[in-house]
């Protein structure tokens, strides 16, 4: 038998490698590792074009930054060239004024084209009252003009201010006209459309929401060109555009005004009163780079869309394929484990089989060694499976199997072992039991659970179990020994009338011993003629007349040496062996009595045993017929001794064999008769020669007298179904009570004891 | 020519009967003016300061009369095409950006006159009732 822990270790083996290897399935996940890699390279993607954009965004804001300053720059060198246009008119115009006697002055100045042109800037003379004097403007002369914060002022600066008149915003740049250093005479007035100021704004550097403006040191915008609209006395919100100092770094600031964000450089102005504001759109400046940033993302939106398809499109294909080498894989392991299962179990039952229990009990034996722990092996046996099979079927027998497999495993505690070895075998471990007085209880309580009744095809169903124990140590120290011992204390429980237990000793170890020896040498019985028959002569009770001789079949062991027929006619019957043995018997009584008649000895019949196998064989009447004739044998001679219980097992089949035996003319005698009172009548069917009393018949003659009264009574009757009865081992009392009911009974005769061989007698 | 005259009043007249309020200009220039006429565009390009030359190198002078004349604002508005506000402000961006001067600016059709008859290199536009032989009417075409 194999070790069935070998078998079994791939299986733990597998169960740890399966376990590894599932971790490292975890993460050569084709999910996993797909959506790792794809995570990662939409990272990529979209830092990569995060990076692009913000690059290109910086590049705008410096470029932006660049053009703000360039821009500033132009607009400062225009503003300052104008307003110093404008401040040397100014002094032109005073200083002619002081060295031109004459109250024309402009005129003279107009006349030598040194005044700015007349379209855009219109210079007056406005004396101490306030009242225009001399202009350029014709319709301004004797009209009253005095900015407001121009009243009181004497000293010699430049002032500019701001005029709204009929909605048109001009800015006005006055100086003094001053005789000497001391009296303020009038004023010279500049004024100019605020517009001017603002009129270098081109589309085409500055975009449509560009910003030019000039602020005065009131932090009022003068004049402020937004893309295409003008405003004036504008607040311009925040520091940064009063606070800035000039030639501060020029930080470019993100500013709002009316709604537009703009990038913006303010620049005070040297030596003048006033700020200069450059502002280029946030949005506009950045649009090209917005466009750019735009086409990036969806560029990076296509690549991410297309990465995720083709992923997800392998991933699920390398998921399926993963998905289906894993089932396989599974199923072979599934597989496998049934295959083993099958291996070690028992299919119906799904009890331990054959090879696992032997495995269990090499183990249970080896623990006992190591930990002298005693344990009970039962060996089970159902007693009437084969009945319940032959009669209700396999499928019912299968079942009746399997209930019994359960209930048997619920008669133990869960630590003991049940196994089938097969057919309606089943074995038990019970661990650590040391006596028959603990096993005593458990056997009655399985006992107690087969008794009940069982139902099979709809049928209730009596069943018992017989059961054999061995006890490790003391029954033996091997599986194969306590096996063994509890099987042929099994079969003591069987042969004990079944539904019992029974617990292995020496002497039934002895008894099977022999009772192997016999089994084994059966055969070699027959074959070596170790059998022989012996005779017996039968005696007329009236007279003590011989009548007949009887043959008797004995076995020579060579070992055991001679044995009667009762300990190893069961055994043949059980091997069929019997058939061979019988016949065996009846060709050699023929053949004696064949023998005697030549030697000349009376014709006397021979009664020869027929067994029930060799009766219930088909070929019986022809294998009998057959030594009739070979033997040349009287067949009137020959009797044939049945036994009353075969006799009885089949009527109908009795009666045929009967009529087919009495048309050779071979006798026939029932033996035991008086054995089963209740099937007497079935008898009187029957051709019957001969009755032999059955031997406690004989016994109770010398019993009591109602005993006594019972025995005549079957004898009796007995005589009304045979022409002859006989009775057999009578002794010489009991001969002399059959002599004192001979008048009343008449009975034909009787026996004696003596035996003898193939002698002559 | 006289016929191109005879045209010229007729237009004077119709424009006279068109706007009441309005003056007729005619552009005219000296007799002696090396020029007699001028395509749209010169007219344009010399008086917005775009230009000082016409054909090979002839130099012209543009004169302009005072910003609040009735011939100034006919003259921008049927010559050149602009309102004088357009022009103002296109002379504004050119002379803040220092790109030009305007034409010089005279009183009125009399000092205009007396500039063209003395400098013939000049061109000017003045009220048709003071048209003498001494002018040319420019054609323009």
């Amino acid at each position: 038998m194999s070790n069935p822990f070998y078998l079994q270790s791939p299986k733990t083996e597998s169960a740890y490698g399966n376990h590894t290897h599932r971790r490292l399935h975890h993460l050569a996940n084709p999910v996993w590792l797909f959506s790792i890699l794809a995570l990662l390279l939409l990272i990529i993607i979209w830092s990569g074009t995060y990076f692009l954009v913000k690059k290109e965004h910086s590049a705008v804001e410096r470029q932006t930054a660049l053009s703000v300053g360039e821009i500033l720059d132009t607009y400062e060198a225009r503003v300052v060239r104008a307003l110093r246009e404008i401040d040397t008119t100014l002094k032109l115009v005073r200083f002619t004024a002081n060295s031109v006697d004459s109250s024309a002055v402009l005129d003279i100045l107009q006349a030598q084209e040194l005044l700015p042109p007349a379209l855009l800037f219109t210079v007056s003379v406005v004396n101490e009252r306030g009242v225009v004097v001399e202009s350029t403007n014709s319709l301004l002369i004797e009209q009253y003009l005095m900015s407001p914060m121009q009243s009181g002022q004497s000293n010699d600066t430049l002032a500019v201010d701001r005029v709204i008149t009929d909605d048109v915003v001009q800015l006005t740049f006055t100086r003094p006209l001053m005789s000497g250093h001391e009296t303020v005479l009038g004023w010279i007035v500049i004024s100019i459309d605020a517009d001017f100021f603002v009129s270098s704004y081109a589309v085409r550097s500055m975009g449509d929401q560009g910003m030019l403006a000039l602020v005065g040191d009131d932090g009022l915008a003068h004049v402020v060109r937004a893309g295409s609209e003008i405003y004036s006395d504008e607040v311009l919100e925040g520091t940064p555009w009063v606070k800035s100092k000039r030639d501060a770094g020029l930080p470019l600031f993100l500013t709002t005004w009316r709604g537009e964000e703009r990038y913006t450089m303010v620049r005070e102005l040297y030596s003048f009163p006033l700020s200069i504001v450059v502002g280029l759109s946030k949005n506009e400046q950045l649009a090209s780079a917005q466009a750019i940033a735009k086409k990036y993302w969806q560029r990076a939106g296509w690549a991410s869309g297309l990465l995720l398809v083709v992923f997800t499109a392998l991933g699920r294909f390398s998921w399926k394929l993963q998905q289906e080498r894993q089932r396989v894989m599974e199923e072979r392991i599934l597989h496998a484990e049934q295959v083993e299962h099958l291996a070690f179990h028992d299919a119906l039952t799904e009890l331990p089989n054959r090879a696992f229990f032997s495995y269990l009990v090499t183990q249970a034996v080896r623990l006992g060694e190591r930990h002298e722990e005693p344990f009970a092996l039962l060996f089970l046996d159902l007693d009437r499976f084969k009945l319940v099979n032959d009669s209700l079927g396999h499928e019912a027998g299968d079942h009746l199997l399997q209930e019994t497999a359960k209930r048997l495993t619920s008669a133990v505690r869960a630590s003991d072992v049940v196994a089938r070895l097969g057919g309606d075998e089943f074995v038990i471990i019970l661990h650590k039991v040391d006596s028959q007085a603990c096993v005593t209880p458990i056997a009655e309580k399985i006992l107690d659970s087969v008794r009940e009744p069982f139902y099979l095809a709809g049928k209730e169903c009596h069943v018992s179990v017989s059961i054999g124990a061995s006890l490790f140590p003391f029954d033996g120290l091997d599986e194969q020994t306590l096996i063994k011992n509890a099987d042929m204390a099994m079969y003591q429980a069987k042969q004990a009338g079944k539904n019992t237990a029974c617990f292995y000793t020496t002497e039934l170890g002895l008894e099977t011993d022999v009772r192997l020896m016999l089994e084994s040498g059966l055969q070699r019985a027959l074959d070596q003629k170790e059998l022989k028959l012996i005779y017996k002569t039968k005696h007329n009770s009236s007279d003590g007349e011989v009548i007949g001789i009887e043959a008797l079949l004995r076995w020579q062991h060579p070992v055991l040496g001679l044995l009667e027929p009762s300990q190893f006619i069961s055994m043949a019957e059980e091997s069929g062996l019997i058939v061979s043995i019988g016949n065996w018997a009846i060709e050699q009584a023929c053949k004696q009595s064949v023998l005697w008649q030549e030697q000349g000895a009376p014709a006397l019949t021979i009664a020869v045993d027929v067994y029930e196998r060799q009766f219930y064989d088909e070929v019986f009447v022809k294998s009998v017929n057959d030594i009739v004739a070979a033997t040349r044998m009287r067949p009137e001679l020959l009797e044939l001794q049945v036994a009353e219980s075969i006799v009885l097992k089949d009527v109908e089949y009795t009666a045929g064999v009967f009529k087919e035996i009495k048309k050779i003319g071979v006798k026939i005698a029932v033996d035991d008769f008086g054995m089963k009172y209740s099937k007497l009548s079935s008898l009187k069917v029957l051709p019957l020669d001969v009755l032999k009393v059955d031997a406690t018949l004989v016994d109770s003659l010398s019993g009591t007298y109602s005993e006594q009264q019972l025995s005549f009574a079957v004898i009796k009757f007995g005589q009304c179904l045979s022409p002859k009865v006989f009775a057999k081992e009578v002794s010489p009392q009991q001969q002399s009570v059959f002599m004192h009911g001979l008048t009343a009974l008449q009975f034909h005769g009787f026996y004696s004891s003596e035996t003898f061989e193939n002698r002559k007698f | 020519m006289l016929k191109r005259l005879n045209m010229l009043g007729a237009s004077v007249l119709l424009s006279v009967i068109g706007h009441a309020a309005t003056a007729d200009v005619l552009l005219v220039a000296s007799v002696e003016a090396p020029f007699t006429r001028l395509a749209s565009s010169e007219l344009t390009d010399i008086y917005l300061g775009r230009r000082t030359q016409i054909g090979k190198g002839l130099a012209v002078i543009p004169l302009d009369q005072s910003g609040n004349s009735i011939e100034r604002e006919e003259f921008y508005t049927r010559y050149i095409g602009q309102t004088p506000a357009q022009i103002k402000a296109h002379w504004s961006r050119l002379i803040f950006t220092g790109r030009g001067q305007p034409p010089q600016t005279l009183s009125d059709s009399r000092a205009v006159i007396d500039r063209l008859v003395s400098d013939n290199t000049t061109l000017g536009y003045i009220n048709a009732a003071y048209f003498d032989d001494r002018l040319r009417v420019v054609q323009v075409e």
